[in-house]
């Protein structure tokens, strides 16, 4: 089971993820990248409170955010919430826990970027 | 006491569900730490997908044999299928501090997940072996099953 919601605070978008981000629901995860993307939507708050799992397809769709983000003008900022568990352990092994910018909670990552 | 589950599945990623269950539940039973039985599963599924996504490419008939094997010494998981092999030396390991890459972890996660790793033909099946030795604490809670 997957499913996200999107919500809005201010400017900052909150991309809430709960259950099991695979192979099987990263697909589902690209489509809405895609129109965070042609929105221009940014910054992004990844709130990740609720995935349980995530494995390498997962992973590839939340870099994908990351790096198509970063290639608008001017380039957009992703901020990783809530970060446990099972994704936290895959974050750290592939050493994704130096790359992305990862904040103890939603309201810590959006402090961050009002700064 | 050795705990073993073989379970025959369509390799379909629906499917993988089942047999992820089964080994969180044998995992949990013999007293094994959340962390632990976590790095089991990921292994799994990284394992699981490989067979659909790569072995069984563009096939939807496909079947995969899983095996899990529980002791105080080690957990083995096992996954036979008869789809296109390939030579896991051919894959390299991704490059974690250049690039942020979207995709090559899965073999990798494996690899770092699990103590021991092999991968050969019997005939016309593929073998994926995976062992992680296990060292149970005095204080963890064995279950006997």
């Amino acid at each position: 089971m997957f499913d996200y919601r999107r919500e809005l605070h201010g400017t900052v978008t909150i991309l809430r993820l709960r259950g099991a981000l695979d192979a099987l629901s990263a697909p589902e995860l690209k489509r809405e990248i895609d129109a965070l993307v042609a929105e221009k939507r940014s910054p992004v708050v990844l709130d990740l409170a609720g995935l349980e799992l995530i494995d390498s397809s997962g992973v590839g769709a939340i870099v994908s955010l990351f790096k198509r983000l970063r290639q608008l003008s001017p380039p957009g900022e992703v901020k990783i919430a809530e970060l446990r568990g099972q994704p936290s352990q895959i974050f750290q092994l592939l050493r994704l826990d130096r790359a992305f910018d990862i904040c103890a909670t939603v309201a810590e990552a959006i402090a961050r970027l009002s700064k | 006491m050795q705990a073993r589950v073989t379970l025959q599945l369509r390799a379909r990623l629906e499917e993988r569900k089942a047999a992820e269950m089964q080994l969180r539940a044998l995992c949990q039973l013999r007293g094994h730490p959340p962390p632990l039985c976590d790095q089991l599963i990921s292994a799994f599924i990284e394992a699981f997908n490989n067979v659909v996504l790569h072995a069984y490419r563009d096939r939807t008939d496909g079947q995969v044999e899983v095996v899990l094997q529980l002791d105080d010494d080690a957990a083995v998981i096992e996954l036979s299928d008869h789809g296109q092999n390939f030579d896991p030396q051919a894959v390299p390991p991704p490059v974690l501090d250049g690039e942020l890459s979207e995709g090559g972890y899965g073999l990798h996660i494996i690899r770092s997940l699990m103590s021991e790793v092999s991968y050969h033909q019997e005939g016309e099946r593929n073998v994926l072996r995976m062992t992680k030795h296990l060292r149970l604490t005095t204080d963890s809670p064995k279950a006997s099953i």
